[in-house]
């Protein structure tokens, strides 16, 4: 679909954050050389285990945090190194965010009418009357209704779905072009989180939105992603089609991954070797995965594997690969 | 309920029967410290104090300044209801008065005090940095300087210092402390989600911090308040009773310093200075039960269990099932 909005090019990103251990002061890096695009209406679903750098990508995004190396592009426009409160706005008018616990992201003493009409009555510019009425139909967009009745109500009168959906119609209120998903759904009962997942697909067709959307679950991945990016460690691991994903997974990690979902074709034992975090210093060498991999060679644990594109599309950044895919099961069962 | 449900699939879990729609709860707080029999007695008391300096032209009998108006050293009678004092003014109408210029005095001493720290604690806390940094050694400085003897400079070096003096005395040493206790809070609320949110949202920081924070932290600023005006009630007696500042306004510590000089202790005329004397504590007490009242009602996880309907108890005590209610 052609579409006059621009698109989100991340080109080479790193962040890393200073730390301190035993007086000395060293890097970690959460996010390490991660390239990718999104498209307007087009949905990245960024996938992971905690630490994966995920997370954090999604934060530099919306520039909450600045990034080290890399670029951020948003069409022409580049957003990386911003600072000034203006500018700022300006991103955040085409990116905005949705938290995670939608617990924390409302603020407990201010009302629902409150927390939208400070931000339509600033983007838009609306009074009296008509503010109200956008306050009301943004309430609608996201399916909550009668919006007199909910505008009034504070956060805790509300359950954590409902809020949920406050919290995208917040995002809502400048008419962004993306949106920064990080785990929507994660902290919500399991009966609903297949209605927050509809309410954004729905809105990524009614508004041309493009998402990242952040996760550790490859099945609402698969359900809601377009493309799929398996992080682990900071670097990218492997990235295609959701499809491909998922039907021809070729990296060890996301074998692992998929074996560890619920419902899925592909429940086979994987001869993990380690259950440790990955080591996330700058100067590490080697494959993060390296550690935990069951086809680990000497060549994982001194060099750092290429992101090589496999089939169109697919690409991969494993010495090892497993090829052949399809649902055969590794050799080594 | 006629109209539609909240939401269609989450219906179930919101509606609360037949309840007619819910609006927002503004005195919800207020409520509930009323039910709290601490917080009632402490602004009753506060209110009748309020109550005589704000009618005090009202209630006087006599000219509180004036002097020799009766006999001095006169006990209680129906002319003069506190009697007459050591110069011959009626303390009945000086303590009414002097109720008035302390009360005034604390309350402004505790908006100032108040203001001052929201302000460097808010801003402090939520900007971090260079700018925290240099709030903070202020706060700091103003800490570690011993607040007694730097009042006691500060006014003795000020000829003949009223009222306002005193109270811009107090209330620009008074606030360190606290102003370091909203410093934390708002650090904590610096990087919560909802403010990360209003921050993409697009808000100024001063925004942020006057409708994301500051409501946040209200209980903390009453408290603020409550301490800062009875520090003020203290403060503006000390200072008076040491002889600082105007001996001529009527003031409770003025009062106090009158006794003393005029030795009532000696003579037994206990009219003298019992009245000032057990206002300041009366105004404290209830600023203290007051503040007791707040907390009980902001920290819920300090009151005691709910008590069952009496009803109940007892058929629970026959049934022998009060046990695991304890």
């Amino acid at each position: 679909m052609p579409s006059d909005k621009p698109s989100l090019k991340v080109d080479d990103l790193v962040v890393r954050f200073p730390i301190r251990q035993r007086g000395e002061q060293r890097y970690i890096t959460p996010v390490d050389h991660v390239s990718f695009e999104i498209k307007p209406g087009e949905v990245l679903s960024l996938v992971g285990e905690s630490g994966s750098g995920k997370s954090t990508l999604g934060r530099a995004l919306v520039r909450l945090i600045e990034p080290s190396k890399g670029s951020i592009c948003i069409g022409n426009n580049d957003v990386t190194h911003i600072r000034r409160s203006t500018e700022l706005r300006g991103l955040r008018k085409n990116i905005q965010m949705v938290f995670q616990d939608p617990f924390a992201s409302l603020n407990p003493v201010r009302t629902i009418g409150q927390h939208l009409k400070i931000l339509v009555r600033k983007h838009q510019g609306l009074r009296g009357r008509q503010l109200e009425q956008r306050v009301i139909q943004l309430l609608d967009t996201v399916g909550l209704y009668p919006g007199q009745e909910v505008m009034v109500k504070y956060p805790h009168e509300m359950s954590g779905g409902q809020r949920q959906r406050v919290a995208i119609a917040r995002a809502l209120t400048v008419n962004p072009s993306f949106l920064v998903a990080d785990e929507p759904i994660s902290m919500l009962d399991v009966s609903i989180r297949a209605d927050i997942l509809k309410l954004l697909k729905r809105l990524k067709s009614d508004f041309d939105l493009g998402y990242l959307y952040i996760t550790h679950d490859l099945a609402s991945a698969k359900y809601f992603g377009d493309k799929i990016m398996v992080m682990y460690g900071g670097q990218v691991m492997e990235t295609g089609t959701s499809k491909e994903i998922v039907d021809n997974a070729v990296h060890p990690y996301t074998r692992l991954l998929l074996a560890s979902t619920a419902g899925s074709p592909r429940r086979e034992r994987v001869g993990e070797t380690s259950l440790e975090a990955p080591d996330l210093f700058e100067g590490r060498r080697g494959c993060p995965f390296a550690h935990r991999c069951p086809f680990v060679s000497d060549v994982c644990r001194t060099e750092k594997p290429p992101l090589v594109e496999q089939v169109h599309g697919h690409a991969v950044a494993c010495h090892h690969p497993v090829l052949g895919g399809g649902n055969r099961r590794h050799d080594e069962e | 309920m006629s109209q539609q449900p909240v939401i269609a699939a989450e219906a179930a879990s919101d509606r609360k029967g037949n309840v007619a729609p819910p609006k927002p709860d503004r005195f919800q707080t207020v409520k509930l410290l009323l039910r709290e029999p601490k917080a009632v007695v402490g602004f009753a008391i506060f209110g009748f104090f309020l109550a005589i300096a704000i009618f005090a032209p009202l209630l006087v009998t006599h000219d509180p300044t004036q002097q020799g108006i009766g006999m001095p050293g006169q006990p209680p009678s129906k002319t003069y209801w506190f009697g007459t004092n050591g110069f011959g003014s009626d303390v009945y109408s000086q303590w009414v008065y002097g109720t008035r210029t302390s009360m005034s005095i604390a309350l402004q001493v505790g908006v100032i005090g108040t203001v001052i720290s929201v302000i460097f604690g808010i801003y402090g806390g939520y900007k971090g940095g260079k700018v925290d940094a240099v709030l903070n050694w202020i706060t700091q400085v103003m800490l570690v300087l011993p607040s007694y003897p730097l009042i006691i400079m500060i006014s003795s070096y000020v000829p003949n210092a009223g009222a306002q003096m005193i109270v811009w005395v107090l209330g620009l040493t008074s606030w360190p402390a606290a102003a370091r206790m909203k410093r934390s809070q708002a650090m904590t609320y610096r990087s919560r989600d909802f403010v990360l949110a209003a921050k993409l949202g697009g808000l100024s920081d001063f925004r942020i911090m006057a409708t994301e924070i500051f409501p946040n932290m209200l209980s903390l600023v009453f408290n603020t308040f409550i301490s800062m005006t009875s520090w003020g009630i203290f403060g503006e007696a000390f200072l008076r009773f040491l002889g600082i500042g105007s001996t001529l306004t009527p003031s409770w510590g003025n009062m106090l310093n009158g006794a003393q000089n005029g030795q009532a202790l000696l003579q037994g005329m206990w009219w003298w200075f019992i009245p000032p004397g057990l206002s300041i504590t009366l105004v404290i007490l209830s600023l203290t039960l007051i503040n007791y009242g707040l907390d009980a009602v902001s920290n819920p996880r300090l009151q005691p269990p709910p008590k069952l309907p009496k009803a109940l108890r007892s058929q629970l005590r026959e049934s022998g099932g009060q046990e695991g209610l304890a």
